[in-house]
Parts: C-alpha cells; structure tokens; sequence
C-alpha cells in the first residue's frame, strides 16, 4: 500500500474518471535523493496553540540553517517538511501520515499538544518512524512504551511530584490548581492530586475553565472569595496571562504559580503590566544551568535571529534535533527503522548537559531523557525576563 | 459568602453593560434591514486593531484610540453594506434573509483568517483610560478601566436613544422598521439609512471592543466571542429592540458571572447559549420584541 | 441529466470506490477521498435541508458530532462493533433531528440559523467541558473497523455511502417530499394553503438529513479513531456551508462540485503554505457568494449548451 508511487500515472487516469479525478494530479512529488527531510508536524494556526507552534518553526528554521551552513548532515543537506495539525488530533494524525508517506521523512518533530501527540504514536507505530517529542507532558506518551517514541522533555507525574515538596516549603496550606479543559490543563491538575497525597495537611481545588476564553473575572471571583494560599494556573492560552491580570483584579491576594515559562514570551509584560509582579513561575530553565557549547550556539544564532531569548522547550526541540542527527551520524542512514534502532542508545551534547534516553521498559522512562531540574522563580518587578527573576527554590 | 454575591452582581452588571453596546448595533442593523450580519464580531475585532495600531504603534493618547476604533468600525460595516449585503438584499432572490447569513459569515471567518495572516496570534494590550485595581472598603475589587467601560457604554446607548427617539435620522429609521414599503413610498431613501444604520452599528461595535480591550487582550479570533455574545443579548432583548438590547446584556452579564460563580466554572459560554434557547422557543421575538413583528 | 444519469451516479461511485481499493492507492491520496466522502454527506444532507426545504440549520455539524461520539459509547461503553454503529446511529440521530425539526416548527425565517447556532455552540462547550465523560480535548480514542493503516475496506465503504447518499437524494428530490420540501422554501404561508402538510414535510427533512449527517459522524468516528471536540466548530461548519455553496446550493450535485473545489484546493494549499489554506478558501467561497450567487454549477451550465442546462433540478 505505501511504495507504491511509480505506478501513480497510470492510476490517476483511471481514477480521473470518476470527480475526484482532480484530487490525484500533482502527487508523487519529486525530491532530491541525497537530501534528508525531517517532517515538522505542530499546531501552526488557530484552534492550535499557534503561538506556540510559530516558536517551535523558528526554532526548526534556525536548526536546519545553521546544519546547512556547516555542510549537512555528513554532507548531506536537510529539508524541512512543514505541516500545520491544528491543534486538531485527526488532523495531525494525518498530517504526520502525509509528512511519512509524502515527504519521506525521517522522523517527525515539533509535536506540541499531548492529545494530537498520542494519536500521532500510532501512526508512528504503524510506519514504524520515530516521533520525537520535547514539551508533550502527558505520561502515556513514553509510558505506552512504543519502540517508535522518544521524549527529551518533562511529564506530568513528575513535575507534580516535584512541585509538592515546594508547596510543602511555602507552608501553602489550601492550594487551587486552575486548569483550561485540556489534556495539558486537566492531566496536570489530576497528577497533582494525586502526588498531592504525600502531603495530607494541603487541600487541593481544582478549577476548570474553558481553555479559549478570554474573560476570566468570574472565575477569578470565586477563587479569590475562597482565600487561597496559592493558586497555580495550568494552561497556554490567554489565560496565561488573563488569570493574573483578572485575579489581581477582583482582589485575589494568593501567590500565582503560573505554569511555565509563559512569563518569558514576548507579550507577558506588554499584556499583564504590574499584575505581573510577585508571580512566581515554575521552569526548567535558569541562569545557573550548565549552558553547553551547543547551547551557547543555539542561544546566540536564536537573539541574533529573532531578536529576544528562546524559551527552554525551545531548547528541547534543539536537543531533539541533534538527537535525531546523531542517529543519522551513528547508523550512517536517514531510513527511519534505522534511526528507531539507534536513537535509544545515541549520546550527545545537548543543549543543557549530555543527552542520553533512559530505557526502563514497563515504566514511563522508557526512551525518556529525564536530567532536568525545576526552578521556581520569582519576578519582582515589571519586566523581569529570566536572568533578572530571583530563583525561590529548585526542584532535582 | 455576601461579599462574592455583590462582587459577581456587580461584574455581571459591568460586563453587561458592555455586552448590550457590542449588541446594540447588530440589533439597529436588523430592524432596518432584516439582516442578521455574521461579520458584526470582526467590526469589533478590527476596531480594536486600529486602536491598538494608533495607541501603541502611533503613541497617541488612550483616547484618540476609541475614536480610532470607532471610526475603523465605522468604515468596515459602511464596506460590508455596500459590498457585500446591498447586492443580496436589493436582487430578487427568495431567502434573502438566510442568504446574507451565508454570506457574512463567510465574511467573517474570511477576516478572522486574513487578520490572522497579517497581525499574528500574539496577544495585546490597550491600555484604558482608568489603570487601576480599585478596592472599595475592601469589600469589592474592580479595575477602574471597568467603570469608564460601562459609564460610556452607557452614555453611548442614551446617545442612540436620542437619535432614534428625537432625530429624523432615528424618525426614518424607526419608519423602515416598521415598514419598509410604506417608508419607502413616503419618500425615505433606504440606501441613505441603511448606510447610516451600518455607520453607526460598526462604530458601536469598534468603540464596544477598544472599551473592552484593556480588561482583556486584543487578537484575531476574540471577535467571535464578541459576535457569540451579541447573538445571545439581541435574541433575549427582541431583534430590533433598542431597549430591549440593554436589558438583555445586563441579564448576560449577571447571569453568566452568577452561573459562573455558582455553578461550574467550566460552562461560561454554555450559559448564555441556553438562555438564549429558552427564549427562542418560549418567547421567540425576544423579551422586549413585538408580536407579530415579521421576522 | 435525464433520470437515468441521476440513477447511474450511485453506481458509479461504489464502482469508483471498488476499483480504487483494488488499485492501492498512497494513503494519503485515500485519507482525503475518504475524507471528503465525510464532507460529501454532510454537504449534500445539508444541501437537501438548506437548499432544497431551506430550513437553514448551523447544529448539521453538531448532528455529525454527535453520531460520532454516540459510536463511541457504543463500541466503547456498549461493546458493539463499528459496523452495527453504522446502521444505528444513523436511526439514533435522525431522532435527535426530529428535535431540531420540532424547534423549527416553532421559529422562523432567520431564527432558525440563529437557534441551531446556539445549540452546537452550547454541545461544543459540553463535549470540552465535560471532559470525564467525553475526555473532552484529550480525545476519545476507539478501535477502528480495520487496525493498521489498509485504507482499501474504507474505500469501499466510502463507495457505498456516497452511492447510498445519491440513492436517497434522488429518491427524495424526483420524489413527492421533494416537490413538498421546494415548496415550503419558496412560500412556506402559501405551500400552508395550498395544503401542504409542513409538520410532516419539515420533520421529514430534519430527520433525514440528520440521518445522514449522523451517517457521517459514525464513519469519521470508524474511519479516524480519535473524536476531539473541535470536530463541533463554527469553522467546520463553515468549511461544510462553503462547499454547498461553491458548487451551488439547491442543486443536486452542488456539494459534489464544491467538495471537490475545496478539497483540492486545500490538498494542494497545505503543501506549501498551512496559514494560507484559510484565507483562500473563505476568500474563494465569499467570491462565490457575491458574484455567482447560484455556485459554481450554475455558472458553468450557462455556458453550456441547452441540453446540459437541466442539471438544475
């Protein structure tokens, strides 16, 4: 059913005499041979969490430039095959079919939301392609222990588990967790509650919302009128920035834990202005990390290029890229049951420290990369990015 | 707990303020015509760009941008009339009505998709007039930017009182409501007023969402909420109903908040939507509109 | 078109559909054929409701939706297989037409968009809110009809419902309730007093459009595997009123024509440039409304010769 693209004139022919003739002409589109194409499946449009998927093309826009600069991957030049899953499961399923079948690719990067990240395993699984992914948090990605699935990259049993002891720390005796309706929003909030438990004299509230609002005051009431120590907010949409804007303003007096590194995007201080000030924000990211060469590089070519600092799942998506090129360097091939081969064992320099997958079968560190702390930091005045934000705990 | 009981009356009555001046125009717009106008929510959504683009961009004062907005709106709905719904109300066709929803809803994710294009997803933020957290006794917390949103809302809605009750623009207007024939046979120009009628619609709607801008953020898709909640306050006040359209949007306002509140955080939108179903089907020409009105 | 073209059309796409599964096509050729035969349905019932009874109802999508998600419970919850969804959910969802038609009957003219409107935006909020019922956008996942990636079954069964979708059309528009349903479109007061029965007539329509739409649903829902909530947004059934009225709304192979327009146009759109893919087909299809106001089709018979010209029904 897969190779079967020489035959596909003929086809068309007979295929044109029915309507949908049409949809067939300009398949089979021609590719240099040498080159290698990486597909890059992320929502880049709206219901997607497009503002994320524009960072995540940039980020893969830089990588193959500079890989190209310097000559290729062992000579060889990289293509980059764009699509948009908008945000939508069945559509980056296909799309991430389209990205194998059509483009050839290698391996399929850039996946972004946890719920189109499961569908896409089984297509992944099916074409036997690896899929890596860098920011998807759900636990089931790595736990469903497909050969074909890597995650250098934080998930959720884990970060919650970690975000306890802070909690503890705080001496935060009622906690509300505000999470949008999704899998990012609601699978954190449920792993919260659950490693919550280890510390019984903290009572947790989860609060649900509608992930694309744009007028949070009720809600942000009726958090505020139960006086909670902290409230710590789970979602990418506007909420990121309307909770603390609208939460300050019905009179919410309760610490803000806003997850992640939203306060670092480019339209946090223009949007949330003094609100801003006081909010701490988890984040694997801090000045104190061990910034490698590779790093350095990525860093530097990312300011010059888009003009302000690359979030840390930016830096993951790096390290998922060079995960993938090492794969390539070490099989000496770009065909993706090679690569699903090698990449369990490959060892690089990441962007952050060296990369390596653990590969604990029957657990959720299975092809998982899990060498990340958590920071938890505080920005104490308007316009603080990270290396003026002043570092509240850290989280190994 | 009465302290989030008059909060959340209070926020309600706010925020409806500002739902019946989004309404208001959407509402003019069908009793003149009979158009139901899909597009009403990108009037806002451009609006709010243009106040964005001369505040920020520009760096004039806050509130050159509301005129900026209005004005944007303004321009927009005259457009859409001339291009769009004149051609479809004045040809023969049967269904004029259904057709111009086509057609402006058309319209309207054409906007949102060329406004996504050119301005990106990022959020934005207009700064208000009033930017500061008030708190009243320490009893109720409210933006001051949400007070100057409801005071001109509704000084703009006593405006449009005004003009349909004591001017001969509001005199025509309220003849071609009644009955567009018998307007046009004593010599009213529907063009002239149907212009004037989208004039102002546009200008409600730009000024509805530079008001609303500094207590939220300003990106493409936000005029589809805007439209959403539009919708539900002009079916609940009576389509054409200019009283009604107040009243309806204080009653969103409160109860979507108290609903909120109250109930589940996690059904905001679902509220207004089954008010709004409840009326068609027990009451369906609104609560303020006239029996027998044809619709 | 004489009759018997209208009857062969059926034929010719089950054969279509055996003979492209026989012939194995790229799966990403057979995802989109697939695909549209999904929007075909929805497009055509909705063509049948809008433009042939003009009953002008935004809940069709909401209809499918709900076809999709009741297969699910069914094979998830209720441990049926994908097939025997096929044949009730269909019969479950013409019911919940039935409903909408019931509202119809109460309200008029534009309040009728404006209602269904409300009632697919309040499922929508539903289906993402209610998350530990429906796993709201984490998706629901169920088996497929057929595990893997063999598209060939689907091809033919995607054959067959297109068929089985011009089967119906053509016994409903050469037929009694057709005649009935144009007439309440043209003049509902005056089809009233000529004796038409509207209660029959109009819940006919809904419920076998709905039918249809629920058809749909629970062949996306056999075919895709993963139901999200953003199956039910006012872009989807934006992109489903586009394709009627591109090929032309109220004739019998306008959402054919449109489907193919637009399908295309997004297949080839998507290579090159996802964030375009929106503004041109909107653009396109506003196009369309405001200067070949009867679609595609109708342009194009024009400029035909007179026989060709009775494609309009």
């Amino acid at each position: 059913m897969i190779n079967n693209i020489g035959k596909i004139s003929r086809r068309a022919l007979l295929a044109s005499m029915t309507a949908a003739g049409l949809l067939l002409a300009g398949s089979g589109s021609a590719y240099a041979a040498e080159d290698i194409t990486l597909g890059l499946v992320s929502p880049l449009s709206e219901p997607g969490d497009a503002r994320s998927g524009d960072a995540i093309k940039k980020t893969a826009d830089l990588w193959v430039k500079l890989i190209n600069g310097a000559g290729g991957i062992g000579g060889r030049q990289v293509k980059l095959a764009v699509f948009d899953d908008q945000g939508k499961v069945e559509v980056g399923a296909s799309a991430m079919e389209r990205a194998i079948t059509e483009a050839n690719a290698s391996a399929i990067l850039g996946i972004w939301s946890s719920s189109v990240a499961l569908a896409q395993m089984e297509v992944a699984k099916g074409y036997n392609v690896p899929l890596m992914a860098f920011y998807s948090w759900s636990d089931d990605i790595t736990a469903k222990n497909y050969p074909q699935v890597f995650r250098i990259g934080p998930y959720n049993s884990q970060i919650a588990a970690q975000m306890v002891p802070f909690v503890k720390d705080r001496g935060y005796k009622k906690v509300v967790v505000l999470a949008e309706d999704t899998a990012y929003g609601l699978g954190f909030a449920k792993a919260f509650e659950e490693a919550v438990k280890a510390a019984p004299d903290v009572t947790v509230e989860v609060v649900q919302f509608q992930a694309q609002t744009q007028d949070l005051t009720a809600v942000m009431s009726k958090v505020a009128a139960s006086k909670p120590d902290a409230v710590i907010v789970q979602t990418v949409f506007s909420a990121t920035n309307l909770s603390i804007k609208q939460g300050r303003e019905v009179g919410l007096k309760a610490d803000i834990i806003t997850g992640w590194d939203w306060p670092l995007l480019p339209d946090f201080w223009s949007t949330v202005g003094e609100a801003g000030v006081g909010v701490v924000y988890p984040t694997f990211s801090d000045p104190s990390l061990n910034i490698t060469a590779t790093g350095k590089t990525f860093v530097d070519a990312y300011k010059a290029a888009y003009g302000h600092e690359p979030a840390i799942f930016q830096y993951y998506l790096w390290d998922n890229f060079n995960a993938v090129k090492a794969a390539i360097e070490k099989s000496g091939s770009s065909e993706p049951a090679k690569l699903v081969e090698t990449l369990p064992g490959v060892t690089f320099e990441g962007t952050i420290g060296p990369v390596f997958f653990r590969n604990e079968a029957g657990t959720v560190n299975f092809h998982q990369w899990d060498k990340f702390a958590m920071f938890f930091k505080k920005l104490n005045k308007v316009g603080d990015g990270e290396k003026e934000a002043e570092l509240v705990q850290v989280a190994k | 707990m009465t302290q989030l009981f008059v909060q959340s009356l209070l926020l309600g009555l706010l925020q409806g303020g500002l739902y019946a001046l989004l309404a208001v125009g959407l509402s003019l717009v069908f009793g003149i015509l009979r158009v139901v106008n899909f597009a009403h929510g990108e009037f806002a959504m451009l609006g709010s760009f243009a106040a964005v683009f001369v505040v920020d961009m520009l760096g004039l004062p806050v509130w050159t941008g509301l005129i900026a907005a209005a004005v944007a709106g303004a321009a927009i709905a005259y457009a859409t009339n001339i291009l769009v719904l004149r051609p479809i109300y004045l040809s023969r066709m049967r269904q004029k009505g259904e057709y111009t929803i086509i057609a402006t809803f058309l319209l309207s994710q054409f906007l949102i998709a060329a406004a996504t294009l050119s301005f990106g997803t990022t959020y934005r933020k207009l700064p208000g007039l009033w930017d500061q957290n008030l708190a009243i006794f320490d009893y109720i917390y409210l933006s001051g930017n949400r007070i100057v949103a409801f005071v001109a809302a509704i000084a703009m809605i006593a405006l449009l009182f005004f003009i349909v009750y004591r001017t001969d623009i509001g005199r025509a207007w309220r003849a071609l409501t009644q009955n567009p024939l018998g307007a046009a046979v004593v010599g009213i120009d529907v063009n002239r007023y149907a212009n004037l009628a989208f004039l102002a619609s546009g200008a409600f709607a730009g000024l509805a969402a530079a008001l609303l801008a500094p207590l939220m953020f300003v990106f493409p898709a936000s005029g589809v909420i805007a439209l959403v909640k539009a919708f539900i306050v002009v079916i609940i006040g009576g389509l054409g109903s200019i009283r009604g359209t107040l009243f309806a949007g204080l009653l969103l306002g409160v109860v979507e908040v108290m609903c909120t509140v109250y109930i589940d955080t996690g059904y905001t939108d679902a509220y207004g939507f089954a008010l709004m179903i409840a009326v068609l089907l027990f009451r369906p020409q609104g609560l303020f509109g006239r029996t027998g009105r044809a619709v | 078109m004489t009759k018997l073209t209208h009857h062969l059309v059926p034929l010719l796409f089950v054969a279509a559909g055996l003979g492209l599964s026989l012939i194995g096509l790229r799966p990403v050729v057979a995802d989109l054929l697939i695909l549209s035969v999904y929007y075909l349905l929805l497009a055509g019932s909705w063509n049948l409701l809008a433009g042939f009874a003009g009953q002008y109802s935004f809940a069709h999508i909401g209809l499918a939706t709900a076809g999709a998600y009741g297969t699910a419970a069914l094979v998830i919850a209720g441990g049926l297989s994908g097939w025997a969804t096929l044949v009730i959910m269909p019969l479950a969802v013409a019911l919940l037409g039935g409903g909408l038609g019931l509202v119809a009957l109460r309200v008029r003219g534009v309040q009728l968009p404006l209602i269904t409107f409300a009632f697919a935006g309040a499922f929508a909020v539903f289906l993402a809110a209610a998350s530990d019922i429906t796993n709201g956008s984490m998706g629901l996942q169920l088996p497929k009809l057929v595990p893997g990636f063999d598209r060939s079954l689907y091809l033919v069964l995607g054959g067959i419902l297109a068929g089985l979708f011009f089967i119906v059309q053509n016994w409903m528009i050469d037929g009694k309730l057709g005649l009935l349903m144009q007439a309440i479109r043209d003049n509902e007061d005056i089809a009233h007093g000529m004796g038409v029965g509207i209660f029959r007539v109009k819940i006919a329509a809904f419920m076998i459009t709905a039918a249809i739409a629920g058809l749909a649903g629970s062949f996306y829902a056999n075919y895709v595997g993963v139901l999200a909530p953003s199956m039910l947004s006012m872009g989807e059934m934006g992109y489903v009123v586009a394709m009627a009225v591109i090929g032309g709304l109220g004739y019998r192979y306008g959402p054919l024509i449109g489907v193919v327009i637009i399908r295309s146009i997004e297949y080839f759109v998507r290579g090159f440039g996802a964030e375009y893919t929106l503004v041109i087909i909107t653009g396109i299809a506003l196009l369309v409304v405001l200067f070949f106001r009867e679609g595609v089709i109708a342009y194009v018979s024009r400029l035909m010769p007179r026989q060709t010209a009775r494609w309009r029904s």
